[in-house]
């Protein structure tokens, strides 16, 4: 049997229900005082009461609680990394500037077969003490290469042919 | 028919606005003076049926805390502005109305009731009773069920059949009365009452048979 469209009898009756859903006993005793305090204390209702409907929401949900803390931790430790991750780019690219004797070590350890009679040539080559990116070796093509005998300046040269004696 | 209607317990709402309503506006012109223990006489006058209305707007009692005491603060705070056009149950009900259907479109995924907050009274209203017991089909069903059926098809409703309904059919409230803090014509009123209760007959139609 379907209900009477016009008919709302027995629909009144079950609404008159809800006049039975009643706040914990004695809620009014304090109600007006709690809104006078409020008015007293000159809270601002719209700046707390997303806050009150927060925590309200965390005592109704405990999952919330416990994914709000875990956002926060989360957002915490992120930020966390990220400035480790700066600070170490922040080490890499003003290091040299400020600490700059490790090329000369790396200058002062790398042989040096040629060049090694004349070492004020070495200091000449700014790119030398640039970076410790740029390897010393990449200074140039060697002096020889496309002038022969320039970079053997100073050295005892031997004939490229000699004859045996008794031939 | 009509017999059983009124063998509800009828609602003080009605008759309290247009009889304390001198009263009010004594107390209105003594708390626009700065006289809280006058606001404190209007609120403990209006607090349980602003309370209610918002609650049976919500169905949560945390949200219906904080509405109420928040529509009290802003009348509080409009007091100036009150010029005694309607009475100031009517001009507070406004405020709380207005301020109850923003917060509901603004959460429209919040679903929160409160049911375990049935009066014991109500278990022995011999009209619940028999409803329960005589005319619904599934006689073993617990109040509690019921009240949550209940207030599930409140929630499918707009705010404003919603509010209709709460006002008229919980609370008592005349239509013209409804239609003053609706800011509405008393047809607009009727029509949705009727769409409302058509509504709501068809979702709980299992326990209305």
């Amino acid at each position: 049997m379907k209900p009477d469209s016009d008919n709302f009898e027995g629909l009144q009756r079950l609404l008159a229900l809800k006049r039975y859903e009643q706040p914990p006993p004695g809620y009014f005793n304090s109600f007006a005082d709690r809104v006078l305090h409020r008015i007293d204390s000159g809270e601002d209702l719209e700046t707390l009461s997303w806050w009150r409907h927060l925590t309200a929401g965390f005592a109704l949900r405990p999952a919330l609680a416990g994914a709000f803390g875990l956002a926060v931790a989360g957002i915490y430790f992120f930020g966390l990394g990220v400035s480790h991750l700066v600070d170490q780019q922040t080490a890499q690219t003003s290091s040299p500037a400020i600490e700059p004797w490790p090329a000369e070590s790396v200058v002062s350890a790398l042989p040096l077969p040629v060049e090694a009679a004349q070492p004020s040539a070495l200091r000449t080559e700014d790119s030398l003490m640039a970076s410790s990116m740029q390897p010393v070796i990449s200074a140039g093509a060697p002096r020889g290469l496309f002038a022969p005998g320039a970079g053997l300046r100073g050295a005892t040269l031997q004939p490229a042919s000699f004859s045996l004696r008794g031939y | 028919m009509i017999a059983m209607i009124e063998a509800v317990p009828p609602n003080p709402a009605p008759q309290a606005a247009p009889q304390t309503a001198p009263d009010d506006y004594a107390l209105v012109k003594r708390a626009q003076a700065g006289d809280t223990d006058a606001y404190d006489q209007l609120i403990r006058r209006y607090q349980e049926r602003i309370y209610a209305t918002v609650y049976h707007m919500t169905s949560n009692h945390e949200d219906a805390n904080d509405l109420a005491q928040e529509a009290f603060i802003k009348a509080y705070r409009a007091l100036k502005s009150f010029k005694g056009d309607s009475s100031f149950f009517t001009w507070v009900y406004r405020i709380a109305v207005n301020k109850t259907i923003n917060f509901l479109k603004q959460r429209k995924n919040r679903n929160h009731m409160s049911l375990n907050d049935l009066d014991f009274n109500a278990e022995h209203d011999p009209d619940l009773v028999s409803l329960i017991s005589d005319r619904t089909p599934r006689r073993d069903i617990h109040l509690a069920e019921l009240q949550e059926k209940l207030n599930a098809a409140m929630q499918k409703l707009s705010e404003e059949h919603r509010l209709v309904v709460t006002l008229h059919d919980v609370q008592g409230l005349p239509h013209d009365e409804i239609s003053k803090i609706m800011d509405c014509n008393v047809g607009t009123v009727r029509s949705r009452l009727f769409y409302a209760r058509q509504q709501l007959q068809a979702h709980l139609s299992d326990y209305l048979k």
